[in-house]
Parts: C-alpha cells; structure tokens; sequence
C-alpha cells in the first residue's frame, strides 16, 4: 500500500471514529433537540410566523423576503464580476466558464424556441432569470447564510420559494407574463386563452411552494432529531436541496413557456361564410 | 390571511425579482446571448460563404466540362475531316499511280510495235537482200543448187541475226 492511499484509509477512518463517538455522546445525553417541539419548528417552517426579521429597519418580513434580497445581491454581483472580466475574454472556441454560461442560456433560449416557435424574445428572457432564480435560490439554503430575527436569535436564511408569498409572487408573475404575451401575440383571443386557465397561477405557486417545502420539512426534520444529525444529513440535505433546484426550475419553465406557446400561437382567419340567397344571386349576375 | 400571505411580502417578492431580471437581463443575458448570436451569425455567413463557394465551383466544373464536351465534339469533327482529306488524297495519287501506270503500259506498247515493225522492216530488207543475192547466183548455178544455197543462205543469215528466235518469242506471245 503506497503512502497516498495510506493516508487516505487513515482520515477516513478517524472521521468514522470521530462520527460514532460523537453519536455515543447524544445519546448518552439523552438529548432529543432544540427549544421548540417539533410541531412548532414545522409550523415555523411553512408559516414563518415567529422567527421574522428586519428589513433594513423598516418592515418585518419572513427570512425567505430577506434571503431574496441578499440572493439577488450577490447574483448581481457576481453578474457584474462575470460581465466585467469575463465576457469581454469570451472566445469563438468557449472555455469551460463560458460553456456553462452559454450552456445556461442556450438552454433557456432552446426552450423558448421549441414550445413558443412564433414569439420567443422575452419569453426566452424570462424563463433564463426565473430559472436562475429558482435553482440558485434553492442552494442557497445549502450554504447556512445566517440572520438575526427581530426577537434577537439567529436563523439560517432559506430557500426564498421555500415561503409562501415568494412561491405566489413567482406563479402571478408567471401567469402575468402568459396573459400579456397572449395579448400582445392575438389580442383578447390570447388573453382569453391565458384566462381560461385561470387556476394556473394557483397551481404553479402551490406546486412551487409545496415542492420546496417539502424538502425544507424533511430536512428539518432529520436535523430535529440530534440523533440523525450526524452523516445523514449530508446525503438527504444535498440530495433534496439539488433534486428540488433541477426539478423545480425544469417544471416552471417548462409549464411557462408550453401555456405561453398556446396563447401566443396564431390562428388562421375564419374562412367567410358564403352568401345566401338574394346577395348571393346578385354577386353571380354582377360576375357574370 | 391563511398560510401567512402577505400582499406586502408579495410585492416585495415581486419588486425583488424584477430588480433581479433587469440586472440579469443587462449584465449577464444580454452580452452573453449577444456573443452567441454573433457567433452564430459568424458561422452562418460561413456556412453561406462556403455554399456560394460550392455553387461557383459547380458552375465552373459544368462550363469546364461543357467546353470539354464541345472540345471532344470538335476533335472528332476535325479528325473526320482529316479523314476524309487523306482519304481524298489517297484517291487521287491512286489515280495518278494508275493513270501513270497505264501511261507506261501504253509507252511500253507502243514501244514494242514499233520495236515489231521496225524488225518487220528490217526482216523485209534482208529478206530482199538475200533474194537478190539469190538471184544474182540463180543467173550463174542451177535452179536446186540455188534453191539450196538461198535456204542456207537463209538459215545462216537468220542465225546470225538471232531473228528465228525473236520471231518464235513473238509468235509465242
């Protein structure tokens, strides 16, 4: 066995070690969690109704408002740092940096294209930040970003469409779009084609919200339980948190751009009826 | 409200988003599909190029070949001419060679009759050459003593002469 490998066995071995005795430990303790039951860190989980935080002073909103704000922030930031120096070096031939980000786009923009052949320009747009939106949203509860609530404790942000009101901004935004992009495309018919599946808004931020929160709830759950606190965690938090961040940003997109391709497709023109009776006659004297 | 929906966290939801669109759309989007696009359009109007390219290279090849065509069809044309030129000329040195020929058989014949009849004459001369030798010993000898002498005479002169054989070869032919 030559050293590298010796090492290797040796760290990974102490880890396992350091693992099971930190599990004899809890439960020696008897320790079952934090302060709270685990029916009100559930609740707190879907209603937010406790743990609430400032937003710069002025109103006190649930910590997924404020996990939007700093996500936005640091995409524009890294957006600004990717624009600055960056693009500017693109190549014809990409790197593996510009790959993934035309990989991103062109992804989006295919989409666009395939479910919405007639009218794609903002739709391809759109589907690109909500999708950014979504997936690095979803992360961003991997990365334990902490705030301090208003009653003075500290809380790990999460997922912005982990809350409710995130989940219905997205889907009545979502919805707006379809409605206007019917409208611009084939007048009232397009809107009155959005109109027709007037539960879609409901739906899609239902399904959102209900997607992302089941994972908040199982990984919640697990990390409740001090017992199953340790190694699990890693699986079931990664492996739900990505699973939900493809998933859901493939759904709405997807859901989007096929009702916004329905409302937006044109119509052919209604063949005139034929003329009956004396105009019709008449037509036929006049052409003949 | 039920489930702890806020209008107010709705919109501010919302405003963020939209914050958050228009700066992807200015700082990330559009530059990157910007790129894009003119790449695209780059090996578009390669592609295009390339097709013209191919076309003109066609067009080409067709003339080529239609001149190639035109080319051969002319070869062919003079190679007939020629042909039929050598053909012609062949013809008439034929004609010449027999006309020449003939030329030559009718000098040849006219050679020879006149050869035949110059010897005629010359048979004829000493033929009365030797009748009036004859006659001049007939007036001094008996009639068969002469008539023998004529003969030999005759003979003789024949022999010398090597008028029996020439007469028997023309009798022949």
């Amino acid at each position: 066995m030559d050293k590298q490998k010796r090492t290797r066995v040796l760290v990974i071995a102490g880890l396992i070690l350091a693992a099971l005795l930190c599990a004899v430990i809890a439960l020696a303790r008897g320790h079952t969690g934090g302060r709270e039951s685990i029916q009100e860190a559930m609740k707190d989980a879907v209603l937010h109704e406790t743990g609430k935080v400032s937003l710069f002073g002025l109103v006190e909103v649930n910590p997924a408002v404020a996990a939007g704000f700093v996500l936005t922030c640091i995409l524009l930031f890294a957006a600004l740092l990717i624009r600055l120096f960056a693009v500017p070096r693109f190549r014809e031939v990409p790197g593996k940096a510009q790959l993934l980000l035309e990989t991103a786009v062109g992804y989006f923009d295919g989409l666009a294209k395939t479910n919405s052949p007639h009218r794609h320009g903002f739709l391809s747009f759109y589907l690109f930040a909500a999708g950014v939106y979504i997936f690095l949203g979803t992360l961003l509860e991997l990365f334990g970003l902490q705030a301090v609530s208003t009653a003075g404790r500290s809380i790990s942000l999460p997922a912005p469409l982990s809350d409710i009101n995130a989940a219905l901004a997205m889907g009545l935004l979502s919805y707006g779009v379809i409605l206007v992009g019917g409208l611009r495309a084939n007048g009232l018919r397009g809107a009155g084609a959005a109109l027709k599946d007037f539960s879609l808004p409901i739906s899609m931020s239902f399904r959102l919200f209900g997607a992302l929160l089941s994972g908040l709830l199982v990984t919640e759950l697990v990390y409740y339980t001090l017992r199953l606190s340790f190694v699990i965690p890693v699986f079931v938090g990664i492996m739900f948190t990505l699973l939900h961040a493809l998933i859901q940003t493939y759904v709405l997109t997807m859901l989007v751009s096929v009702f916004y391709g329905e409302c937006t497709e044109p119509h052919a023109p209604k063949e005139k009826k034929q003329k009956r009776g004396r105009a019709a006659v008449k037509d036929a004297e006049t052409a003949a | 409200m039920p489930l702890n929906i806020d209008f107010l966290q709705v919109l501010l939801h919302l405003f963020n988003f939209v914050i958050l669109s228009a700066g992807l759309y200015l700082l990330l989007y559009k530059p990157v599909k910007g790129f894009m696009d003119r790449r695209e359009a780059a090996y578009a109007q390669k592609a295009q190029e390339a097709e013209e390219r191919i076309a003109e290279a066609m067009e080409l090849r067709r003339t080529y070949e239609e001149q190639l065509a035109g080319l051969e069809k002319e070869m062919d044309e003079s190679r007939r001419s020629l042909r039929m030129a050598l053909e012609a000329e062949r013809q008439e040195e034929l004609e010449k060679a027999r006309e020449k020929a003939e030329q030559i058989v009718k000098k040849a014949a006219a050679e020879a009759r006149l050869e035949h009849e110059r010897m005629m004459i010359d048979v004829n001369r000493q033929t009365g050459e030797l009748a009036e030798e004859a006659t001049k010993r007939l007036l001094g000898r008996s009639t068969s003593d002469l008539f023998d002498d004529f003969l030999d005479l005759s003979e003789e002169a024949i022999a010398a002469e090597g008028l029996y054989d020439s007469m028997e070869a023309r009798a022949y032919e």
